[in-house]
């Protein structure tokens, strides 16, 4: 077979090497690793350059504003002790809302548990009925005079300086949003935690760094991420979601700040352990990101003649259509015309060869993954499973191509339960 | 005659018709029988009280009763038992091994070669003590704190003689600094008063804002300041929601209140947290009806 394979590839004329390429580089992995090497190297050569000729000591953390940490949840009574643990204390200048949003369980006695052991630290705002995550979050700013406001999941637990790194960039004040590391917390238990884990590695811990250095980064995950106080007024707080974190990133970049990532502020959060739960949970992340928020809703960001255009908002815009919406469909018309092209068949040899060139780019992209990490040991064995990343990268792909032509067809993202009916009935529609 | 029990305890019942009309009181005074008295010998245990109601100290002495009425009694006493006041403190022990007692007060005494017989009335200081409301704290509405009517010590040596047992009828918070009783309440934080106006929020569901309700407010209408909604439905497009408490007195704003107590004696507020626990005590006894029943325990 391999002889086989040999004399495909050698017969390949230049036309079919670029289509086989041009496949490649509709899956996000091979793209990635381009990207992330080429930042590697930058930070790498910097960093040399720096030892040598830099006489002055990096301060680590030197500024320290106010920060309120608002927790906001439904149900999550089991995870929100952790959750506080894992702030309180980490940080002088805190407090922590928390609101329990209608939950049926014991999350706001819970967290009032907690507000009566530190009562200047935790708040516990309870609401009768649901009223949905972005009115949580509302009602946790009209409590709070904090310069920093971080929005935390209640099922997630912070690094010990999380709080520390993600306030660190406002003191850029030009700086409206800082997105946070988030990496899941539970990666040995399976193989679909696996793979989650060195997914968030690859696109969180390394991608966001590559898309902030570019300047189109366009979410601070609602997992944990920072925001200016002022600019959450001055935008009248998080519109009804879901994708309501991407959505305030993008007004905070709209209204000409700029979004930084604190690469080492780690959220450790739980990662769906089923293939049913993980294909579930990335259907609504998917649907509501390009169509629903960059094509309907913010699609001013990419008309030169509209007030607040600006050119690396557009390039955002450009890069998550493309990214996001097209280069799946693209993938679809590939497979077509591979599987209709008569020397690309027999396929095994094409998708061989696909999937071969797939994993040596896995491979290229843990050596920025390794150069960046904190924790090379447990982040080496997260990423033995790159060889398998291809397939599961292709898994994605397609909930991808579903979910996007879903919201384009039916505005699938209208009719989550991610929203209580109430507020969905009378919500606007983009 | 009547044999009551093995303990050879004597009584002859003399109703007071059988007392005969020509009987003096002199008599009827020194013989203990008088009108509706029983003749009985009951051991008793005697505390002699000091004018101001302590039980004095040591042993009680031993007391024979010999006649009881329903509200006088003639007792024996030791030669060396006369007590300097004359009030008194009589503990009759029952057949199961309780002892009830009675206040009363020598009003005469008769020295007899058998020992001095006393004449007795219940009262006096020691039924004062004994007396259901002189053993349970009441409000004093001068000072606003718990008090008993007597001194803590009176109770403390009747405590010691093992008349009064000391009970902690309930707990109470009082000022820290006075003792006095105090009000409760949810109030400012920064300055304890309970004039608190609560803000009230209001959540529009279309746009997810949220905002005190004021700002909703146009002369008008109810128009959201984010999204500029005109007319909107409590229920329908909005809810309303509780906001910050902002005090009157103060104008601290805060998003939860304090329990604050406000002493009623001396002003101090405090949070509730500061208050001082008060334990409410009170003394049980186990009293006698009258000083006839005395008899009946033989």
């Amino acid at each position: 077979m391999l002889n086989g394979w040999h004399l495909w590839l050698t017969s390949l004329t230049w036309d079919e090497v670029a289509t086989l390429l041009l496949g490649m580089s509709l899956l996000d992995g091979p793209r990635y690793c381009v990207a992330t090497a080429i930042t590697c190297i930058y930070d790498w050569v910097c960093g040399i350059k720096r030892s040598l000729f830099s006489k002055q000591p990096e301060v680590e953390f030197s500024h320290c504003p106010s920060v309120c940490v608002m927790v906001v949840g439904l149900n999550e009574g089991s995870g929100l002790g952790a959750t506080i643990e894992s702030i309180i204390g980490t940080y002088p200048r805190l407090e922590i809302v928390v609101v329990d949003d209608g939950s049926d369980d014991n999350m706001a006695e819970i967290g009032r548990a907690y507000a009566g052991q530190h009562p200047n630290i935790v708040t516990v705002l309870s609401r009768p009925w649901r009223g949905g995550k972005s009115s949580a979050l509302n009602i946790a700013a009209t409590h709070t005079t904090a310069e920093v406001v971080i929005c935390v999941d209640a099922d997630s637990h912070l690094a010990s300086d999380a709080i520390w790194e993600i306030v660190q960039p406002f003191r850029d004040a030009t700086v409206g949003a800082v997105s946070a590391t988030v990496s899941v917390r539970n990666c040995f238990t399976n193989f679909v935690t696996w793979f989650q884990g060195l997914e968030y590695l690859q696109s969180i811990f390394v991608g966001r760094l590559v898309a902030a250095r570019l300047n189109v980064l366009p979410i601070a995950s609602g997992a944990l991420a920072g925001f200016r106080r002022e600019l959450l007024v001055r935008l009248g707080g998080w519109d009804v979601g879901p994708g309501e974190d991407l959505d305030m990133t993008v007004r905070i970049r709209r209204l000409g700040y700029r979004v930084r990532f604190a690469q080492y502020a780690f959220c450790h959060t739980e990662a769906p352990t089923t293939w049913k739960a993980l294909l579930k949970q990335r259907r609504r992340w998917e649907g509501d990101g390009p169509v629903r928020h960059f094509a309907r809703k913010h699609i001013d960001m990419a008309k030169p003649w509209h007030r607040d255009f600006r050119l690396s908002n557009m390039f955002m815009f450009l890069d998550g259509m493309t990214f996001n919406l097209l280069c799946g469909y693209g993938m679809v018309v590939w497979s077509v015309l591979m599987l209709l092209h008569p020397d690309m068949r027999p396929p095994p040899y094409a998708w061989l060869t696909f999937y071969v060139v797939s994993v040596i780019a896995e491979i290229i992209a843990l050596g920025p993954l390794m150069y960046y990490s904190r924790n090379r040991k447990h982040d080496a064995i997260v990423a033995l499973a790159f060889p398998l990343m291809p397939a599961y990268r292709m898994l994605l792909l397609g909930v991808r191509i579903f979910s996007n032509t879903a919201e384009i067809i039916y505005r699938k993202s209208f009719t989550e339960p991610h929203v209580p009916p109430h507020v969905r009935a009378v919500t606007w529609r983009w | 005659m009547t044999t009551v029990d093995s303990k050879s305890v004597v009584c002859d019942e003399i109703q007071s018709d059988a007392v005969g009309p020509g009987a003096s009181q002199a008599e009827a005074g020194s013989t203990g029988i008088g009108h509706g008295r029983s003749k009985c010998s009951v051991p008793l245990s005697a505390f002699a009280l000091t004018s101001d109601g302590h039980v004095v100290s040591g042993e009680p002495f031993a007391a024979v009763a010999t006649s009881c009425g329903k509200s006088s009694a003639t007792i024996s006493l030791g030669w060396d038992a006369m007590p300097a006041h004359p009030s008194l403190i009589l503990g009759a022990s029952t057949l199961d091994g309780r002892t009830l007692y009675t206040g009363c007060v020598l009003t005469s005494h008769e020295v007899r070669e058998d020992g001095i017989h006393c004449e007795i009335t219940r009262g006096g200081v020691g039924e004062l003590v004994l007396a259901d409301q002189a053993r349970v704290p009441t409000l004093d509405t001068e000072f606003f704190q718990y008090r008993l009517p007597y001194a803590d010590s009176v109770y403390e040596s009747w405590s010691r003689a093992g008349i009064l047992k000391r009970t902690v009828l309930d707990r109470v918070l009082v000022c820290g600094k006075c003792q006095s009783v105090a009000t409760f309440r949810f109030a400012c934080r920064q300055c304890g008063s309970g004039r608190v106006a609560h803000k009230m929020l209001a959540h529009h569901f279309a746009c997810a804002f949220v905002a005190p309700l004021s700002e909703f407010e146009t002369a008008e209408t109810l128009k959201c300041p984010n999204c500029q909604t005109k007319h909107l439905v409590a229920g329908t497009d909005f809810e309303y929601m509780p906001g910050e408490n902002e005090c009157d007195v103060c104008g601290w704003s805060d998003r939860e209140l304090e329990q604050t107590g406000h002493c009623l004696n001396c002003d101090s507020r405090f949070a509730a947290h500061k208050a001082a626990e008060q334990e409410l005590v009170g003394y049980h006894v186990e009293r006698l009806a009258s000083l006839a029943d005395i008899a009946d325990l033989g």
